[in-house]
């Protein structure tokens, strides 16, 4: 631990933390790693997701930043320090931020921000691709022997998207279906398609909502 | 010696596997679960993925597979339990099952840009062929380029029509938006969007029409179909390009350009479940290649178009599509002294070309087995020229032409038949006022066919097809009969073999009068008789190559009218090397030879090698058609090293094309000599830089980056001289 870590304008990478937690940094991002469940953050932007593919909780983990620290409580979010401002925005489940104002808990779909002159507001967090940077660099699900139900429960989540299925026979289906083989370099997106694909199975993204849906005539193969 | 031997490497080269592919095990998988077969093809490097739904536990390997590669023992594997395997994402193979491989017919997929000659207006309504046909994906005689590969190809504003012209077949002024198809006049290419013809879709048409109408931000697909073509195309002889638009995923998403010729918008996306649209518009002036041509810095083009499809889906089995395209070209010469002109002496000049379509398609899939297609069209082009030459009186030129077309394609499918039915009804009017001529020209053109594809085997599949087709506005009868016949065998699984036979006819458009050379009747359709033989074959490590041998025979020619040294002139009619052809017949013969290597990262690349002639009975002497090239190699490599960046060249060599001699009582025996040999190398390099959740491309694309046309004097020229063109777009 103590190990620094930077990204240049042009990269930005996953980390798997020995706690469980998946942190992903975004461009121009500098973090400094000081425990297995704390991090500093310089500068730039951090993804932190607290579940595995499995959804199991990895526990709590803090960002430490300049302006305050943040605590997760299972959860997906980040944390954005740029220009003296800071900026939390939570996907899912709940952090609460240490400031030096006191502390305060942000719950799912709401950003708080902090501006470089101190003032402090707090909203709702409408996605509209504000987080896609994550999706970039994802670390893929290794599918082998996993059901497609837990297949498509981790690309909706990484999506953001809530999971519906069009009939209860398409549900049962989705719990006894195992995939074989890897969807390793794909993307998220590219990863569901080719696995539906290989299931008979159809999808549609729309409204927040990944609708599957058995391939019916007419439906590309 | 060495010769052989480096023929021999390079045919080793050829035909090695790639990707690390090895000879499969030696370990026999007969009476493994196919499951566990599969996982030994993983371990030996294939990237498979599967499920159970389709891959059951109850599924046995009952038979050795025969194989004797990765690929092939998953093919062997696979076939008996109804599946096969299919490209997916990062290199992987996706297990997925098998179009049925008879009856009954699976109203499907998506067609992909190489896909069959089944109907694309909608594309999931497309019927599959049988399965017995999808031994290789090289049985469709279509050659194609999907959007992304469009953009990849080093052409200037990524060009679809230029595009097309690097295909096998296609010779002529790589430059401009004619396409010589296998010997044949450029008017004798169909050029069809989403399912319309496209009258002359060019902008600068003034200088030859080296720009698409359509911008390649709305294309998803494009193709050439120039074997013997089946018979619901009618109404050109020599071939067919199928521009099909983007069919939008389910994210709306656009982008905004920038480049050095012009500025363009694009957008796609959906809106619920049951609409989606496409959507560009473009304007621009020609700056890189006015440039290039050294065109009189007074001579100011400028153009815009505009195209969009709302496609709406009110049922999974019905399905709408509304389309318009438009655009305008507008342009003034100033002190009118037209430096590509063979006749350098001042003059004036201004013009003003117009394209407007819309139409409406329908689609039904009425059972499983019968699906139907209809399109209403309306469309109209106009063209207005004024100028003077020194040659001639003062240019007076204003004409339109209105087509209105109803269209209707229907489909049957049975355990071994495809029956396809269709006609299409054109009711087309003209105006000419040229100086003080005055022509209204109106009437209708029909077209009728049948045809069936019949599966007589396994291995075999003949299409037998008559079409007939009648113009009420031709002064002689205008009806031709026809027939037309193709066949395919398959000689194992990665080799196909193809004939075909066709009689195809050509009537005069209502709007192709050239009333600018005196011209004031149609003259009757004419006809060219085809037969071509081809060879496919996929390698097992992904490679596909094509032979074919091609004979067209044209008879019934009208009068054309050329210019010998520059077709592109303002004004050609009023050049001095304005001549009337008047051919009795013309022949065309040639064999092509295509490599290609699979579309995977990093490298791509592809070849086609054409040997060809082509030419013209004139006062009873065979005599090279203008565009003859007797070899022709284009060659091409796109290298995507990461996904920030592409680089793309492409290569182009042509023997000269024919030109007329000079002598001291004017003009020499027609096309009696050759110009040197033309070669081209084209370079584009292309940059992303994520900002955000948006992506930025820079590009920049040199077509000639030799240059040696710029040293040839303008007559002589086969090309344009050097373009360079940079681009900015930001897609989100």
């Amino acid at each position: 631990m103590g190990a620094d870590i930077a990204t240049d304008d042009r990269g930005r990478i996953a980390l798997s933390m020995a706690s469980g937690h998946s942190v992903r940094l975004d461009t121009a991002t500098r973090i400094r790693l000081e425990s297995d469940r704390s991090l500093a953050l310089d500068q730039g932007a951090v993804y932190v997701d607290s579940r595995d593919a499995d959804r199991r909780a990895a526990g709590s983990i803090e960002i430490r930043t300049p302006f305050g620290i943040v605590r997760d409580i299972g959860t997906q979010f980040e944390v954005r320090s740029e220009a003296g401002a800071l900026t939390v925005r939570v996907r899912e489940g709940r952090v609460n931020i240490d400031a030096s104002g006191g502390g305060l808990g942000i719950e799912a779909g709401h950003q708080w921000r902090r501006s470089a002159t101190g003032e402090v507001t707090k909203a709702a967090f409408a996605e509209a691709g504000q987080l896609d940077w994550a999706r970039t660099v994802t670390p893929m699900i290794a599918i082998n022997g996993r059901s497609l139900q837990q297949f498509l429960e981790w690309a909706a989540r990484e999506r953001g998207l809530h999971l519906e299925f069009e009939t209860p026979a398409t549900a049962a289906a989705a719990r006894t279906i195992v995939l074989s083989g890897s969807v390793e370099g794909m993307t998220v997106d590219e990863a569901v398609e080719a696995v539906l694909a290989t299931s008979q199975l159809s999808h549609r993204v729309a409204e927040n909502r990944l609708r599957v849906a058995a391939l019916k005539a007419g439906d590309p193969r | 010696m060495r010769v052989w031997l480096a023929l021999g490497i390079a045919l080793f080269l050829l035909t090695a596997p790639v990707g690390g592919q090895q000879p499969g095990s030696s370990q026999t998988l007969k009476g493994l679960s196919l499951s566990a077969a599969l996982q030994r093809l993983q371990q030996q490097g294939l990237r498979l993925v599967f499920s159970s739904d389709l891959v059951r536990d109850d599924m046995v390997v009952s038979q050795e597979p025969g194989g004797r590669w990765p690929r092939e023992i998953l093919d062997d594997l696979l076939a008996p339990h109804g599946l096969r395997s299919r490209p997916g994402p990062a290199g992987s193979l996706l297990i997925v099952k098998a179009p049925p491989r008879s009856a009954p017919p699976v109203v499907a997929p998506k067609a992909s840009p190489g896909n069959s000659d089944a109907p694309r207006g909608h594309a999931e309504h497309v019927l599959v062929q049988g399965g017995d046909w999808s031994h290789i994906d090289g049985t469709d005689p279509r050659q194609s380029l999907d959007g992304r590969s469009l953009e990849n190809l080093p052409d200037h504003g990524d060009d679809p029509l230029l595009s097309v012209a690097r295909f096998a077949g296609v010779t002529g002024d790589t430059d401009s938006g004619g396409l010589n198809v296998r010997g044949g006049a450029s008017h004798e290419t169909k050029i069809v969007l989403d399912g319309l013809e496209l009258y002359e879709p060019y902008h600068l048409k003034d200088r030859g029409g080296p720009i698409s109408l359509v911008d390649s931000g709305a294309i998803g697909s494009v193709a050439l179909l120039g074997d013997s073509l089946p018979a619901e195309y009618g109404g050109h002889l020599s071939g067919v390009v199928q521009m099909h638009t983007l069919e939008p995923s389910s994210r709306p998403g656009g982008e905004v350009a920038l480049a050095s010729d012009g500025a363009r918008f694009a957008t796609a996306g959906t809106a619920g479940d049951s609409v989606t649209w496409v959507a560009s518009a473009r304007q621009g002036r020609g700056n890189s290649l006015l440039t290039a041509l050294n065109a009189d810095p007074g001579y100011r083009p400028s153009y815009w178009d505009l195209f969009a499809k709302v496609g709406y889906r009110p049922s999974p089995r019905t399905s709408f599509s509304f389309h318009i395209l438009g655009g305008d070209d507008e342009a003034e010469g100033k002190n009118g002294r037209d430096l590509i002109s063979t006749v350098r002496q001042p003059g004036t000049f201004k013009s003003r070309h117009t394209n407007r379509y819309e139409w409406i398609t329908a689609a039904h899939t009425f059972t499983p087995v019968l699906f139907s297609e209809l399109m209403v069209s309306h469309g109209r082009v106009t063209i207005d020229r004024a100028g003077s030459s020194p040659h001639a009186a003062a240019l007076d030129d204003a004409r339109s032409t209105t087509v209105e077309e109803i269209k209707n394609d229907w489909w049957l499918q049975s355990s071994r038949h495809l029956m396809k039915w269709g006609f299409d009804f054109k009711h087309a009017s003209a105006d000419y006022q040229y100086g003080a001529w005055r022509l209204s020209p109106h009437g209708n053109d029909a077209g009728v066919y049948v045809a069936d594809r019949l599966r007589i085997s396994s291995r075999v599949r003949v299409e037998v097809g008559m079409r007939w087709e009648t113009q009420t506005y031709l002064r002689a009868n205008g009806a031709s009969v026809s027939p037309r016949v193709n066949a395919d065998f398959a000689v194992g699984r990665r080799t196909v073999v193809r004939a075909g036979w066709g009689r195809l006819a050509q009537a005069q458009r209502i709007g192709e009068l050239q009333i600018e050379d005196g011209s004031t009747d149609f003259s009757p359709p004419e006809h060219a008789q085809h037969g071509v033989l081809s060879v496919v074959h996929e390698f097992a490590n992904g490679i596909q190559a094509q032979l074919s041998a091609y004979q067209k025979r044209m008879s019934d020619l009208h009068p054309r009218f050329e210019n010998l040294f520059n077709p592109i002139s303002l004004i050609p009619e009023a050049e001095r090397d304005r001549v009337r052809l008047a051919p009795t017949a013309a022949r065309a013969d040639g064999l092509e030879f295509s490599l290609r290597s699979p579309a995977v990262k990093p490298v791509a690349w592809w070849a086609a090698y054409g040997l060809a002639q082509a030419d013209d009975k004139l006062d009873g002497s065979w005599v090279a058609r203008g565009w003859d090239q007797r070899h022709t190699l284009n060659a091409g490599v796109t290298w995507i090293p990461t996904t920030a960046w592409v680089v793309s060249a492409a290569g182009h060599i042509h023997s000269g094309r024919p030109t007329t001699p000079i002598t001291a009582n004017g003009f020499g025996s027609h096309n009696s000599l050759r110009l040197p040999a033309y070669s081209r190398i084209d370079v584009r390099v292309a940059r992303s830089i994520h900002i955000h959740f948006t992506k930025l491309d820079a590009s920049v694309t040199v077509n000639d980056l030799i240059n040696r046309e710029r040293a040839i004097e303008p007559w002589l020229r086969q090309g344009i001289p050097r373009v360079v063109t940079a681009g900015l777009a930001w897609k989100f």
